[in-house]
């Protein structure tokens, strides 16, 4: 094989690959909380049938799961500003990052929900707890400590999604990668550096949400 | 004034009907057992009677608390399960809280008692059935006696007049069994009023009334002197009513 690997141009780019790293990590932290708080108000809105929220809910997570993310950024994009919402590529990206988080989060967490076992709503039940205090103080906790895996799995989907977004100038860490390559040519070496970044992302953002899951979710006094 | 009354009280499920026209008296200070066949309603008149299950005719009145067919909203049925502690078969912990945190959670969450208050109030409550020093252990560390305390603490915290339980020893052994009936026993001597429905001839020997349920009706009402006079009442018992005995 005659071809030469040359990495000697990370150090050139490594302040713009930075910021494609910080880029990319800031797209996720947005998305990642906006959407699991529409993942939340999602679920409740299914489960109890929140008029019209639940309803509407229901389309909405349909549209998002049975449509590409790449068509919905371009809707939102390109297709918006049509109707006279002219979006930058940032908010663009976090709009369709959070919509398409939220879809798949509203189902994960109401799967979360619905398992609570009869016996604990009838306990709250006959203690005079309301339905949203049962929500709050019962159902929510052990629920997201179910599906916390599922959850921190579909955040780190989102996170290797927004690479998408670079087909709409959002500077994240693909862009920056695509920029790179077109100026020193060398494809191989920039992408596979570009993938051991977001396999570290991503391991990094899966560890995150296992601290975070432990911290909120499954914390109990030590002994 | 009966404490706990209910009057036509009705209930279908689908095309079953599970009560017929229920009318029963509790006094204050009772301890009433209900026993039956599997089937025969006497679960779901407990559950009724804290709006567990809801009535399609008739009226439940539990220390002024009223429950009707045509009016239970959200504040009747708060009123009446403030009047009524319920202790279920499978104890039903929250499974994320510790025991204190399970005992403290209705006062501070349905009364809005300070924390600090609370605290102290669930650890009363843990002494009082022998279990203070479980405040902080989870329910997955605790034996099912140990549970079903907890469970008995949590229901008694908001101070309810009556306290309900479903099978409260159905999933314990003889001896765990005998405990808790004597932690119902000195509720009881403290002045609530206790309805409980079992299976086991050993528990209905221990109350002062026996009603037998059959077919969602009540078929007898009768007080108990004695635990011989109650195994007396429970001999009477038609085939397939029978209790279980624990050897």
């Amino acid at each position: 094989m005659a071809y030469q690997f040359d990495f000697t141009f990370i150090p050139d780019y490594a302040g713009m690959l930075a910021q494609g790293v910080a880029y990319t990590v800031g797209l996720t932290v947005v998305g990642g909380t906006l959407g699991i708080g529409i993942g939340i108000g999602g679920a409740i809105s299914r489960l109890w049938n929140v008029r019209p929220f639940g309803e509407l809910y229901r389309y909405y997570v349909e549209l998002f799961r049975n449509t590409p993310f790449l068509v919905q950024l371009f809707l939102i994009f390109f297709g918006l500003p049509s109707l006279g919402i002219k979006l930058e590529a940032w908010q663009a990206a976090i709009l369709a990052m959070v919509l398409n988080l939220g879809a798949y989060s509203t189902e994960i967490i109401r799967a979360g929900l619905q398992a609570t076992p009869r016996g604990q709503l009838e306990a709250a039940d006959s203690l005079a707890f309301t339905r949203w205090q049962i929500f709050l103080h019962v159902m929510l906790r052990p629920a997201l400590r179910k599906v916390w895996p599922a959850l921190s799995s579909q955040v780190v989907i989102t996170m290797l999604g927004s690479s998408v977004c670079s087909q709409i100038s959002t500077e994240e860490l693909t862009f920056v990668a695509n920029f790179i390559q077109s100026r020193n040519f060398r494809a191989f070496e920039t992408y596979f550096l570009t993938t051991g970044m977001y396999f570290a992302l991503a391991l990094l953002i899966r560890q995150t949400m296992h601290l975070i899951g432990r911290y909120l979710i499954v914390r109990r006094p030590s002994r | 004034m009966p404490l706990v009354s209910t009057n036509r009280l009705h209930k279908f499920f689908g095309k079953n009907h599970v009560l017929r026209g229920i009318k029963l008296d509790v006094e204050e200070g009772e301890v009433v057992t209900i026993v039956g066949r599997s089937g025969s309603g006497k679960s779901t008149l407990l559950r009724t009677l804290n709006g567990l299950e809801s009535i399609d005719d008739g009226i439940i009145e539990v220390d002024g608390a009223k429950l009707e067919v045509d009016c239970a909203d959200a504040a009747s049925l708060r009123a009446l399960r403030l009047k009524v502690g319920m202790v279920f078969q499978q104890f039903n912990l929250f499974p994320h809280l510790s025991a204190g945190q399970n005992v403290m959670l209705a006062p501070q969450v349905v009364k809005g008692t300070a924390k600090s208050e609370t605290e102290d109030i669930a650890r009363r409550m843990l002494e009082r059935v022998g279990l203070a020093e479980k405040f902080d252990a989870f329910p997955d560390q605790l034996s099912g006696g140990q549970q079903q305390r907890v469970a008995v603490a949590r229901a008694i915290v908001n101070d309810p007049v009556i306290i309900l339980g479903d099978e409260p020893t159905g999933n314990l052994d003889s001896r765990t069994a005998e405990e808790i009936m004597a932690l119902f026993q000195d509720l009881n001597s403290a002045g609530k009023t206790v309805i409980l429905v079992t299976h086991e001839q050993d528990i209905a020997e221990h109350c002062k009334r026996i009603i037998r349920f059959r077919d969602g009706h009540i078929i007898s009402d009768e007080k108990v002197a004695s635990p011989a006079d109650a195994r007396q009442i429970l001999a009477k018992m038609p085939a397939g009513d029978e209790m279980v005995t624990h050897v």
